[in-house]
């Protein structure tokens, strides 16, 4: 029950483009029995229907730059075959030490936006 | 005159590689998060606009996903129900979302997420390299 609240939770943030797919694996981590690497899993594979959803509606209002994309893909495969490799290959607790640590370098990025723009407001 | 325009295109080239590769790694590695590189890449490196760079880049994760859950699959089953409830969830707060995006400060709520996140990425942190 709390993993489908934090899942409608994830999916605001989501939907209001903030990433909030990152979310979902400290939730299934510390509130259900879900391993490290299952939850890194659940959250790839809940993140194609969701974009796949999303990407539809931003196509029909013209607002993808698909030659761009057509460029990166490439790339985003040769980085990703490895760096799956490497999560299957670490131990469950290092994985997820290296996961915290993305976590607070994001909420760092939040956090600093945060102040920088409501600095901007009051000038 | 040819010689700029074959450097600019190199530049060009380097941008995409140092946009592309990380946005892969970090999507394989921690099964999310690529896109919260990627957009900032977009926009700065690849001078996309806000919007746009975040469309784009829903449809260059989804085929960079389903080549890490491939991977992960080899190692481990998905948790099915588990999977049903968050894609669930996931939906109905999508659409919630995208309703509300209008209607909230998006400046607070950056402030909540951030701190949301670096509550539990302390957290995770610890337990991955201190707790059993």
């Amino acid at each position: 029950m709390i993993v489908f609240i934090g899942s409608i939770l994830a999916g605001i943030i989501t939907g209001m483009g903030m990433g909030g797919g990152i979310l979902l694996v400290p939730l299934l981590v510390f509130f259900s029995d879900t391993s490290q690497l299952g939850a890194q899993g659940l959250c790839l594979a809940f993140s194609i229907p969701t974009s796949a959803l999303a990407a539809w509606s931003l196509y029909r209002q013209k607002k993808l730059d698909v030659a761009c994309a057509k460029k990166l893909v490439p790339w985003t495969l040769c980085g990703a075959l490895p760096g799956a490799l490497l999560a299957s290959w670490l131990s469950s607790s290092v994985l997820q030490g290296i996961f915290g640590l993305f976590l607070i370098f994001l909420g760092g990025r939040e956090i600093y936006t945060f102040w920088q723009k409501k600095g901007q407001k009051k000038s | 005159m040819n010689r700029q325009a074959s450097a600019s295109q190199k530049g060009k080239q380097k941008n995409i590689l140092i946009t592309g590769l990380p946005t892969g790694f970090i999507n394989g590695l921690l099964g999310s998060g690529g896109g919260s590189y990627l957009v900032p890449q977009l926009t700065r490196k690849l001078k996309l606009e806000q919007q746009i760079a975040h469309a784009t880049s829903l449809i260059i994760i989804m085929p960079t996903t389903l080549l890490s859950l491939a991977v992960y699959l080899f190692k481990q089953p998905l948790p099915l129900t588990m999977l049903l409830y968050t894609i669930a969830g996931g939906c109905i707060g999508g659409l919630v979302g995208a309703k509300l995006l209008t209607k909230v400060p998006g400046l607070w709520l950056a402030l909540i997420f951030g701190c949301i996140l670096l509550i539990s990425g302390c957290r995770m942190a610890w337990a991955g390299f201190f707790g059993g």
